[in-house]
């Protein structure tokens, strides 16, 4: 969680995803606060005037001065404490909309929360297949849980293996997503973070992953997105449907795990 | 062996053979009681076994009460017939008011009966029973506390397996009679003291003092059973402490916004929860919003005193606070930019907003500056919006600086999922 970044859009999905972004810098005593906001230069050039209080430049710097009070004033953040970037591509992006729009930026989809932890604590949730992509996932989420004091929870669901006759989902999964567990496993330890694991053959994945969140009361789910899957992509399943705050990881971050 | 133990542990945890075990315990008690009391000249001895006949005769209206409520709901009755149970419990309690009125009017004679010429004094004015005092000698004694004993000890261990079974089962009818079989353990206990105060100390008043107490505790118990069927059978709900709880898990559900409605109530030991919920949330997200709610209302009510639980999700959106705000726009070649002032101004559009989103725009054809006051007046416009630090006044109309000039990010032109 090295950089947050909002995106200025005036709607009630904008100023909770400011208000989300802005707690979560809070929580973890972070600054600053980036606000993505589109130049806008050529809108600028259309209503520009020939004088020096209406110029081009005039009217970009009138922009931001608008749109730092509006943020101060929703946030609460001092205008210091909030930096207006016309980038969006490092760190964690909170918006909505973006989500579903950007798969190769890590976005946060506040889903309509105002802050992460406003309904009490609650464990983060990383689902896992048979992919080291959630490694990737998993080391965000065990650096916040540290850093928040929260637990995790590793979920997998697994189709049956009919040749088995064990009720036990565990006994069901393949043998790289053992593999990723034991991986996962290793890491939370490492880091000293509470953690758990749910496995279980769910019928349908995306349902599986939040039926399973609002079980456990989960406060975020970090998703890692696949690089391989071309139709079905679960975290758009998700992201379509969850009440719960989830942050999708691009396939291709550079993080390494 | 096993097959034996395991077919008795089903047999003790079966409410039928547990009330036919009750029957039993009052059949014994009945023939002992009214034989001896016979045989020592006590009517209170007597008295009390064919009140345990009257208890036979209630806890075979149990067996029929436990019998109808498992029969299964049909379309005549959607949640079965599990209230008839609290019927019971209104007799049941009635009758342990009453037996404890009784009781204590016992135990205030026998009281007086110390003082006779203030018991003299008091008859002559409140109609009290006539006390019989205990007769007894050395050779009926050990048959006496015998049978005191036994029925003490009975009376307790059978209420407590019959309240536990009750419990476990669902059936408030079961319970209740195991808190009147709890009752009857009381009075005997004080007829048990009564007769050893006799004995060793030759004070029998000592059972009248306590037998005062001992009406108490069935008066209350009589009492919270009478309230219990009471307040079931007319619907009322299953307690504040519960809807408080029911209300606080709901607004921990991500998503909830609000609880509008929260309406309980009981049908036999299955709690119904009517619940309105207040979200912004879409129809795909409401279907996880209830699991979730679902999950944790009906964790928490199973692990109160209810055996199932019934629960009605109503979602509502919030109230839109519904108003119209307009934009100055220039709009040169399907391009849209918020103008600085009216005069650069090619159209007005006007927002219709809901829930703080603009979710319906229509742009109309800039009126002359002398009619934009009465133009957005009619259209009834809240709010103007220009991009301009400090915006030109319209007559009548409230006007605002809009944060940025370009039309999506103040909402205009949304960008759809």
């Amino acid at each position: 969680m090295e950089k947050i970044t909002c995106v200025f859009r005036r709607s009630t999905e904008g100023r909770l995803a400011l208000l989300f972004a802005s707690d979560l810098l809070k929580m973890l005593s972070a600054t600053p606060l980036y606000v993505y906001l589109e130049a806008g230069r050529s809108d600028a050039e259309q209503i520009a005037g020939a004088d020096q209080n209406n110029s081009v430049e005039a009217l970009l710097t009138e922009q931001n001065a608008q749109v730092l009070a509006e943020v101060a004033a929703i946030t609460g953040l001092p205008p210091e404490q909030i930096v207006l970037s016309g980038t969006d591509t490092s760190g964690i992006v909170v918006d909505h909309n973006m989500a579903f729009e950007r798969a190769e930026l890590d976005v946060l989809s506040p889903s309509r929360e105002k802050a992460l932890l406003a309904r009490g604590k609650g464990p983060l949730l990383v689902p896992f297949g048979d992919s080291l992509s959630a490694l990737q996932a998993a080391n965000i989420a065990i650096e916040l849980a540290a850093r928040l004091t929260l637990p995790v929870v590793f979920y997998h669901t697994t189709w049956k293996d009919e040749t088995l006759a064990s009720p036990s989902a565990e006994d069901h999964m393949c043998a790289e997503a053992k593999q990723v567990a034991e991986a996962l496993r290793n890491s939370a330890t490492a880091a000293g973070v509470e953690f758990s694991f749910v496995i279980e053959t769910a019928d349908d994945v995306a349902e599986g992953i939040l039926q399973c969140a609002l079980r456990q009361s989960v406060r975020l789910i970090i998703m890692p997105r696949s690089a391989k899957t071309t139709i079905g992509c679960y975290v758009n399943q998700a992201l379509a449907k969850t009440p719960v705050p989830l942050l999708a990881v691009a396939a291709k971050s550079g993080r390494q795990p | 062996m096993k097959a034996l133990m395991n077919r008795l542990q089903t047999l003790a945890a079966s409410p039928f053979a547990v009330m036919w075990m009750v029957v039993g315990m009052y059949a014994v008690k009945a023939v002992l009681k009214i034989g001896i009391g016979q045989s020592i000249n006590s009517p209170m001895i007597a008295g009390d076994g064919f009140h345990n006949l009257a208890d036979i005769l209630e806890a075979l209206a149990v067996l029929l009460v436990i019998w109808i409520s498992k029969r299964p709901s049909s379309d005549d009755y959607p949640f079965g017939k599990k209230n008839v149970e609290f019927f019971t419990s209104l007799a049941i309690g009635s009758v342990l008011l009453v037996m404890s009125a009784n009781f204590a009017l016992q135990s205030l004679s026998g009281l007086l009966a110390l003082a006779p010429s203030v018991d003299a004094a008091v008859r002559s004015i409140v109609p009290l029973p006539e006390h019989h005092a205990l007769v007894m000698d050395n050779s009926t004694f050990r048959y006496v506390v015998a049978l005191a004993l036994g029925s003490v000890i009975a009376s307790f261990l059978v209420s407590r397996h019959q309240k536990r079974v009750g419990k476990a089962s669902g059936h408030a009818s079961m319970v209740a009679d195991g808190e009147e079989t709890a009752g009857d353990g009381k009075i005997e206990l004080i007829t048990l003291i009564g007769v050893l105060g006799e004995y060793f100390f030759h004070a029998p008043w000592l059972e009248y003092p306590l037998g005062l107490l001992v009406a108490g505790v069935i008066a209350h118990t009589g009492w919270e059973l009478f309230m219990g069927g009471f307040r079931v059978l007319l619907q009322h709900s299953i307690g504040v402490e519960h809807e408080a709880e029911i209300r606080r898990r709901c607004l921990n559900m991500v998503g909830v916004q609000d609880l509008s409605a929260v309406k309980t109530f009981q049908i036999g030991s299955t709690a119904v929860c009517m619940l309105t919920v207040v979200t912004e949330h879409n129809t795909s997200t409401i279907a996880q919003m209830k699991y979730g709610l679902e999950h944790t209302l009906k964790e928490y009510l199973l692990a109160s005193d209810f055996k199932d639980c019934e629960l009605h999700l109503k979602f509502q959106k919030p109230e839109p606070n519904r108003h119209r705000v307009a934009f100055a726009v220039v709009n040169k070649d399907s391009h849209l930019v918020v103008a600085s002032t009216v005069e650069q101004a090619s159209h007005i559009i006007i927002c219709d907003v809901e829930h703080d989103d603009i979710v319906r725009s229509k742009q109309e054809p800039k009126p002359s500056t002398a009619e934009l006051s009465a133009f957005l007046k009619r259209k009834r416009v809240t709010c103007f919006y220009l991009f301009h630090p400090q915006p030109q006044a319209v007559e009548g109309v409230q006007v605002a600086t809009a944060p940025s000039f370009q039309a999506h990010l103040v909402g205009l032109n949304p960008r759809s999922r």
